[in-house]
């Protein structure tokens, strides 16, 4: 062994103690003053430098890095549960690629189109043989909210009404006009017998003009003549609405003194929804083609999509702000988070919120200065 | 039993107070005195510390083996770059290395013998002040962290030969500085 050897050694030797188990290198430092030297030069050094060290630190640094076990484990058991992603954080994190962004996005609109679509008011259907046979004019826009408080009505209400009714009976069959009392009784006695939730069940009722009290009949094509509806699949007097005091008094007084009520009488609310207006259907229609349109505009721009949904990322400007306010060099390209966090930059929860989908990395682009980083498939 | 950093680590993050506090005994002052001796402000040197225990106690997910040694200096030494950037330092670990001179010591063994630890530890401070920055990290990290040259390459991120010749490098100039110093002390002292 000679001395470059020897000076080799003691530089990259990590223990000096090592030498002395070296037979060659032993014998060449005892015989050779200047590697003595060396090898003195070099423990003194190494002493020097241990002994720097070992200095003690300030007596608060101790109690300050004490302290920070505590505390992280305290924020982590508190922030555990918060941690956790659930299964729609996971569905939008797998959904951060841009085809899967815009696939769920199109799924979506599509989606609540077809609910908005569904949910349209019908158009309400006109039982004209029902209108002839009772002789009753289709009066101006129907008011749904009519109906709607009918079927609001709580069932407590209806008895309270059916109790009235039985009071008029009674007072009329103690007055002077008993055989009006007779000709009430068996319609009062029918509508009492009505369940209160089977109008409510019958959703299409909001649909037709019916009578209460009143049998309604449906044109018999094959006859040329009416028919009673309950035949037709129409309504009979078990499926009438209660009747109302003033329909009951109306149904019950002679023809001539009907015609002259109903002349008196503000009109009674049709009973099926409107027809919405011609040009509101339009509007709606064009709306909706506009949003069908509009759809196919957006996959043909799906480049200017996916620079704005870049750009607006939160989480690219998290890790943007992150390398800026570090003052981290990196290369243009991929972005190693794990990296980062071995480099400390990246405390744990923020690695995890950061970690891209599989299969696409942060990419960090810089153009003049400015650092831009997006998602790229790898 | 002496346990290794490592299964300190371990018993650190799940909480055993023990553990963590041994692995402060361990690292704590060699942390410290790496920051004190690169930067000369002891607030920093402190609370830069602290930063390093509190980063890698943070990000202890991203600890997945190796030597918490090599991780932990290598925090330190990231943080100290940073550092240096803010402040607009001039000279952020060049890649351009010096020649390396002739390596012999020319300084006798009665000298060097003659030198007391105390004023060696003396020597070493004032030399170290006298180092660029780059080579005062390298050596604070062989020497102050006890780091060994395939560690110190792991912290560096840089090849095993690029961070010998940094050593080397860095050895000389120390060495230089050194020798020059205790030649004055011979010469003041009548050796």
């Amino acid at each position: 062994m000679n001395c470059d050897e020897i000076k080799n050694l003691l530089s990259e030797c990590k223990n000096l103690a090592d030498l002395s188990q070296m037979p060659d290198a032993a014998a060449h430092i005892k015989s050779c003053a200047g590697c003595r030297a060396a090898l003195g030069y070099e423990e003194k050094l190494r002493q020097g430098f241990a002994s720097i060290a070992t200095e003690a630190p300030p007596p608060d640094l101790a109690a300050r890095i004490m302290a920070i076990q505590a505390e992280q484990l305290k924020e982590t058991g508190l922030t555990q549960a918060a941690a956790e992603p659930d299964w729609f954080d996971l569905l939008l994190r797998s959904l951060q690629g841009f085809p899967f962004k815009i696939a769920f996005a199109a799924g979506l609109t599509g989606f609540f189109a077809a609910i908005l679509i569904l949910h349209q008011p019908q158009l309400a259907t006109v039982q004209k043989p029902a209108e002839i046979a009772t002789r009753r004019e289709q009066t101006a826009p129907a008011v749904v909210e009519d109906k709607i408080g009918q079927l609001a009505m709580k069932p407590e209400e209806k008895q309270a009404e059916m109790a009235d009714k039985s009071m008029q009976l009674a007072m009329l069959k103690k007055s002077d006009q008993p055989e009006k009392a007779d000709k009430l009784m068996p319609l009062a006695e029918s509508a009492s017998r009505l369940p209160a939730t089977e109008e409510d069940s019958d959703a299409e009722s909001l649909n037709e003009e019916r009578i209460p009290g009143a049998m309604t009949f449906a044109l018999d094509s094959s006859e040329d003549s009416f028919v009673p509806e309950s035949s037709a699949g129409g309504a009979t007097f078990a499926d009438q609405p209660a009747a109302s005091e003033p329909d009951m008094q109306l149904a019950m007084a002679p023809s001539e003194n009907r015609e002259m009520t109903k002349s008196v009488a503000p009109a009674s609310p049709a009973r099926f929804a409107p027809p919405p207006p011609v040009s509101s259907i339009r509007a709606r229609m064009s709306a909706s083609q506009v949003a069908s349109e509009g759809k196919g505009k957006k996959f043909e721009l799906s480049d200017e999509m996916f620079a704005e949904t870049e750009s607006s990322d939160p989480l690219a400007e998290e890790l943007r702000e992150l390398i800026k306010a570090n003052a981290i060099d990196l290369a243009e390209g991929f972005i190693s988070l794990d990296e980062l966090a071995m480099r400390g930059y990246l405390p744990a929860e923020k690695l995890r919120r950061l970690r891209p989908p599989t299969g696409s990395g942060w990419y960090l682009q810089k153009n003049a200065g400015q650092l831009r980083i997006f998602l790229k498939k790898r | 039993m002496k346990m290794t950093p490592e299964e300190l680590w371990k018993l650190a993050i799940r909480g055993d107070q023990l553990a963590w506090q041994k692995l402060y005994e361990l690292f704590g002052g060699p942390v410290y005195q790496f920051f004190l001796r690169n930067t000369r402000n002891v607030e920093m040197a402190g609370d830069k510390t602290q930063e390093v225990f509190l980063r890698i106690f943070k990000s202890r997910e991203a600890f997945s083996g190796g030597s918490l040694k090599s991780w932990i200096f290598r925090i330190a030494r990231n943080l100290l770059i940073d550092e240096w950037r803010r402040s607009g330092h001039r000279e952020v670990l060049s890649e351009h290395l010096p020649e390396v001179a002739d390596p012999s010591i020319q300084v006798e063994e009665e000298v060097i013998n003659a030198i007391e630890h105390a004023q060696m530890k003396a020597l070493i401070d004032e030399c170290l002040q006298l180092l660029d920055e780059d080579s005062r990290m390298t050596v604070c990290l062989v020497y102050l962290a006890d780091l060994s040259i395939p560690e110190l390459a792991e912290v560096m991120e840089t090849p095993l030969g690029t961070a010998k010749t940094r050593v080397r490098s860095a050895r000389l100039k120390l060495d230089a500085m050194l020798c020059e110093k205790m030649q004055i002390k011979r010469v003041e002292q009548g050796l």
